[in-house]
């Protein structure tokens, strides 16, 4: 194990960074036998832009990093001169993971210095390899510090499940996915948390006997949960799960306004001259009926017509597991299938692992704008 | 048929990497041994709670000893807890746990495969498993035709000789596939009697020759080294390349094997499989898309290719050994002919040397050199590609030997990774070269646990993907190489048995059958 970090902080210089870490190093193999050998997979620029975030964002990232061998470049705001702090860490081999090390370059600063700041990132970011932006929190998309990471990134990660206000964000993000022509991949680890929700449902429609269900689904509902605190959560994630489904199953938005309401969002699509309804339902934490789920998603229910046969197919959430129902002309098939919530660093950890642009996710996102686009607003008191 | 889900499934569209598999029931025939046990049972349950198999996919065991459902339910747990460590999570365990039954039988009693139909079609009802039934011989090979005909009679596998889909021939609308683990025959004839046997029962797609190296990441990362990266394809040749060495060296001895070893050998036992395996990807020319027939086509010609060795070729080129008595890592270690169930007087090869040639356009006269043993120095897979010399030396070396040809070293295990060797100016006055190592390590790049060769293989025949498994072609073309050896060793007198030492690296001839062309093998 080495945990080797610089007593003094630097100043906001490149080259004395790079230096401080070539010396940070070289005490690190000094202090070990047969030398450390670290080699790097990307560089991790990290934007904890506040104090809370910058404490849960360098936890995940002490997890994270043994899986993606890195220099990780932590940008935080704080309200004093510019200055970097450096660290160089190694974790042995353990339960068949292979030994691994990465190097972190701690950058505080005030918003002012954002370019004196931004400019350093540029140049300590590492040659030929790509470069992962990852953005909790609440981002605000579109901003000079977003247009300015993006010229630098490969791929942006954010989590919309953070998300103030998800349908805006959401769509904003859209745009910006939208305007880039280039390769830079928009991602988001709330897309990512739906994956096991996209699997099972796709799971249902496998067979050409429910496959015919697929083309003449007449109504969704999705139900989520805010977080204790109140915030949206699962409403961003209940946003993009319709937009997976109408963009795949090439649904246009209906003239029909969508309306917005305190714990319900109601809209319709046009499925080939027929209509669906979509239903967003919010539950706040106390109106849960199952305990300890947690924020985000807690049930999808799709039902379908064919041929004067219904069927409905849903999957509702317990803490560890998902029960899938597929109900065709009376007849139930059930199952109980494993679904841990995942950690922000798993979904980090796996995000990472990904380049370049998802297709179905801009897709999702590119409904989600459209719906923010025919949003009603409740009018405020 | 992960890209036909895909067009006809279109909530389908970017999930294929992580395509989970049909429900199924999995008949594993041989469900009391040690393959079951320390490898398939683990690697079921570890798809499982990585949301790779959804939840109707069952398991059932079929083997003599007598055994309920519930006591081989617990001996799974109980498998699962042991070998698959953190992941081992009791409350999935125990549901996982739910869907698996065992019939006791004897592969040869006709009453067992009704108890197993009955069993499976229990599971159909139960857990949605849809008729789908994917057959596992974790048996030894003497039983694989016993099985295969009695699931033939038992109206266990619809299809053959119909012309009907296989995927699609059962009555019930599932498919049947069948993994065979190896070693498929032990040598031509009996590699094509096991080939018509299954023929007779399945069609060739329902059949899943399971070699699991081709499961390894590392392995299936030459395809993507090779037809991935433009710059090493335009010198995979003939004209760059001046041979190519491919070692599997094995510190371990037969661990209680001895009696499968008295019957196999080093030579049936890896090179007849893994090791043609690696050498026709290595050797193979890109194929026209990356589905099973395709890459299978491309590998298949590679072995048709290898020209079957003529008695007096077998001499020349081959060098077999068998250890002695010796010292691994400091411990001492007896010989093969004291290894439990060995004979004292064994004349089997532990230890095998060749050198084979790919007579195509692509390597005529570039050596493949193959080199596999046990109870050698150290456990290393690894395939090195010698490139040629530069044409004229301009540097003058004090030391000659200082400055080899280039390199690429893919490495199997351990530390998996790609190294390529090329000179470089040693730092100071004067132009001296060294040869130096670039070296790339997964681990180290990817910082991630490598999957168990099983899991990957096992879900890509849940999922009817066959790209990672042996076809009948290519075991007979394998066969008819490896038989020319083996009738060629059978002409020769008796070896002169034990030639090496546990713990050296074989025999001095097969150092010779490098140095005879004027080259050495790569220090492990």
């Amino acid at each position: 194990v080495i945990d080797a970090t610089q007593a003094e902080s630097l100043p906001l210089d490149a080259r004395a960074i790079e230096a401080g870490l070539g010396q940070l190093w070289q005490l690190a193999a000094d202090g070990s036998v047969g030398g450390v050998v670290h080699a790097s997979s990307l560089t991790l620029l990290a934007l904890l832009l506040d104090r809370d975030l910058a404490k849960r964002g360098s936890s995940v990232l002490a997890e994270v990093a043994p899986a993606h061998p890195c220099r990780a470049i932590v940008v935080e705001f704080v309200e004093a001169e510019p200055r970097a702090c450096l660290g160089a860490f190694c974790r042995p081999a353990s339960a068949g993971r292979p030994p691994s090390c990465w190097e972190e370059i701690r950058v505080e600063g005030s918003p002012a210095d954002l370019n004196r700041i931004m400019s350093v990132v540029s140049s300590l970011a590492l040659p030929n390899l790509p470069l992962q932006v990852w953005w909790p929190g609440d981002p605000d998309v579109g901003s000079p510090l977003f247009r300015r990471v993006i010229q630098i990134a490969h791929r942006i990660i954010v989590d919309s499940a953070q998300f103030r206000e998800p349908l805006t964000s959401l769509a904003r993000y859209a745009e910006q996915s939208e305007a880039e022509h280039g390769p830079v991949g928009f991602a988001d680890l709330g897309w990512r948390r739906l994956q096991p929700w996209r699997m099972l449902t796709a799971q249902f429609f496998d067979t050409p006997e429910d496959r015919v269900f697929l083309r003449n689904i007449e109504s969704v509902l999705v139900v989520h949960q805010q977080s204790a605190e109140g915030k949206a959560d699962g409403l961003a994630a209940a946003f993009l799960l319709v937009g997976w489904l109408a963009s795949r199953l090439g649904w246009t938005m209906a003239a029909e306004q969508t309306r917005l309401r305190a714990d319900e969002a109601d809209m319709t699509f046009d499925n080939g001259g027929r209509a669906v309804a979509v239903r967003l339902q919010t539950l706040s934490p106390d109106r849960s009926a199952v305990e300890d789920v947690g924020a985000g998603i807690l049930s999808l229910e799709l039902r379908a017509h064919h041929g004067g046969r219904p069927a409905s197919y849903s999957i509702a959430r317990t803490p560890e597991t998902a029960t899938t129902l597929a109900e065709v002309d009376g007849a139930q098939r059930e199952a109980q299938v494993h679904l841990p919530a995942p950690t922000e660093a798993d979904l980090l950890r796996r995000e990472l692992a990904g380049f370049g642009r998802d297709r179905i996710y801009e897709d999702a996102l590119a409904v989600v704008r459209l719906i923010a686009q025919r949003a009603e607003r409740p009018a405020t008191a | 048929v992960k890209a036909l889900l895909a067009v006809d499934n279109p909530l389908r569209e970017g999930l294929q990497e992580e395509l989970a598999a049909e429900p199924c029931v999995v008949v594993i025939f041989g469900a009391t041994g040690d393959l079951t046990h320390r490898k398939l049972l683990p690697a079921l349950y570890n798809l499982a709670i990585d949301q790779f198999l959804p939840a109707g996919v069952s398991v059932v065991g079929f083997a003599r000893r007598p055994k309920s459902d519930e006591q081989f339910r617990q001996e799974a747990l109980e498998t699962i807890r042991k070998f698959c460590g953190p992941a081992f999570e009791p409350s999935f365990a125990e549901r996982f746990a739910r869907g698996i039954r065992y019939v006791t039988a004897s592969f040869e009693d006709p009453g067992g495969y009704d108890s197993l139909a009955q069993a499976c079609a229990q599971l159909d009802r139960e857990r949605g498993s849809r008729g789908n039934r994917l057959y596992y011989l974790a048996t030894p090979p003497t039983a694989y035709t016993t099985i295969i005909e009695r699931l033939g009679i038992a109206g266990l596998v619809e299809t053959m000789g119909n012309g009907a889909t296989p995927r699609k021939a059962r009555a019930s609308g599932g498919w049947t596939r069948i993994v065979v683990e190896k070693p498929f025959g032990h040598d031509l004839e009996s590699a094509e009697g096991l080939n018509e046997t299954l023929g007779e029962v399945f069609h060739e797609d329902q059949v899943y020759r399971i070699d699991h190296y081709l499961g390894k990441e590392t392995v299936q990362n030459i395809l993507a080294f090779r037809f991935a990266n433009g710059v090493f394809e335009s010198v995979w040749n003939r004209e760059h390349i001046d041979h190519v060495q491919l070692t599997v060296a094995e510190s371990l001895g037969v661990e209680g094997r001895g009696g499968y070893y008295e019957e196999s050998g080093a030579l049936r036992d890896l090179v007849a499989n893994h090791m043609l395996q690696v050498l026709s990807l290595i050797a193979m020319e890109p194929p026209i898309a990356l589905d099973a027939e395709a890459v299978r086509d491309e590998k298949v010609k590679v072995l048709r290719a290898i020209r079957p060795l003529k008695p007096t070729e077998v001499a020349r080129r081959t060098v077999r050994g068998q250890y002695g008595p010796g010292a691994i890592g400091g411990e001492e270690v007896p010989g093969y002919r004291q290894e439990p169930r060995v004979s004292p007087e064994s004349t089997i090869e532990t230890f095998v040397a060749l050198k084979l040639l790919v007579d195509n356009w692509r390597w005529s006269g570039v050596p493949f050199y193959l080199r596999h043993g046990k109870r050698l120095p150290k456990r290393s897979t690894e395939i090195a590609i010698q490139f040629k010399q530069v044409p004229q030396l301009l540097f003058e070396q004090s030391d000659s030997a200082a400055l080899e040809p280039n390199a690429l070293v893919l490495r199997v295990q351990p530390n998996d990774g790609i190294a390529l060797r090329f000179g470089a100016k040693v730092p100071g006055p004067g132009m001296q070269i060294r040869s130096v190592m670039m070296d790339f390590g997964f681990g180290s790049a990817f910082g991630r646990v490598l999957g168990d060769a099983y899991e990957r293989l096992l879900l890509d025949a849940m999922q009817g993907d066959a790209s990672l498994f042996t076809r009948r072609d290519e075991t007979e073309a394998a066969w008819r190489i490896v038989t020319s050896i083996l009738e060629g060793w059978w002409h020769q007198p008796p070896p002169d048995f034990p030639n090496y030492d546990a713990g050296t690296w074989g025999p001095k001839a097969a150092h010779d059958l490098l140095a005879n062309d004027g080259r050495s093998w790569a220090k492990l």
